[in-house]
């Protein structure tokens, strides 16, 4: 099971940087760069709250789950 | 109307737990260094004065003076007797220094603060061992050169003893965990 983050979608669709969306939030700029590549253990709803209102979106425009056997068939085929 | 702050009036912040623990902090490490100082140097003073050694004879080891042949050479084996367990207080002190040291930083949740943590508990329960070592030796060393029969080798564990044990095992169950703790913190350390 993976979850994937699309918030580098979603920046680059509202035209924000990691360090606007960093500042508005109230988190660091290395956290949203955690956040982007998927290397954080959880999200608080806190702080998905925070991004959701400041980037107008939904918790379903930044996450999608993946099962493992579609990841690595995607993988492979690359 | 409330009046503003000015040059003259600053606003005045509520210290915050950081604050407190760094205020602690320093003040520890202070009393760790003189403490330390005047623990060591008392000792060292204490076994080349005839007369502290006479008490500390009756008082620690249980000996009367009468009973004891003070020479020089009964000086020394006890002054060396009495670092072993100075050695083992000193170690523990460095590790409460740094330790201190490391929480004023705001380093409080990481293995080596649980490492220092473990090291004083064991410094603790090896002194209160080394203790009752030293007052054995020297009680053999105060006493070596009376005639065959007025030897003692005295074996004393006094209330002292069994409190640096008591401590030593209390802090090792806190040091277990903060181990825990520390594992927390880092785990919680990856949610954003």
């Amino acid at each position: 099971m993976s979850i994937v983050v699309h918030l580098d979608v979603m920046l680059a669709k509202r035209k924000m940087r990691s360090r606007e969306l960093a500042e508005h939030i109230g988190i660091t700029e290395q956290n949203i760069s955690l956040l982007k590549s998927g290397k954080v253990r959880g999200v608080r709803f806190d702080t998905l709250s925070r991004i959701c209102e400041v980037l107008q979106c939904q918790p379903a425009d930044l996450l999608e789950y993946v099962p493992d056997d579609e990841s690595s068939q995607a993988s492979v085929q690359r | 109307m409330q009046a503003m702050p000015t040059e003259k009036t600053p606003l005045l912040l509520a210290p915050t737990p950081m604050d407190r623990i760094r205020r602690i902090a320093n003040l520890m490490r202070g009393m760790v260094v003189i403490g330390g100082t005047v623990f060591v140097a008392s000792t060292l003073f204490l076994w080349f004065s005839h007369q502290w050694v006479e008490i500390v004879a009756m008082r620690d080891v249980g000996v009367d003076a009468a009973s004891i042949s003070l020479t020089p050479a009964a000086q020394w084996v006890s002054a060396l007797a009495a670092l072993v367990p100075l050695s083992v207080g000193v170690f523990g002190m460095f590790q409460v220094w740094k330790l201190f040291g490391d929480y004023a930083q705001g380093q409080i949740f990481t293995s080596q603060a649980s490492t220092r943590l473990r090291r004083l508990a064991w410094s603790l329960i090896v002194c209160a061992a080394a203790q009752v070592l030293a007052r054995t030796a020297t009680s053999l060393a105060l006493t070596f050169n009376n005639p065959p029969g007025k030897k003692m080798l005295i074996v004393n564990i006094s209330s002292t003893d069994y409190t640096f044990v008591l401590f030593g095992v209390l802090l090792l169950g806190i040091a277990w965990v903060m181990v825990e703790a520390t594992r927390l913190a880092q785990e919680n350390a990856e949610f954003i």
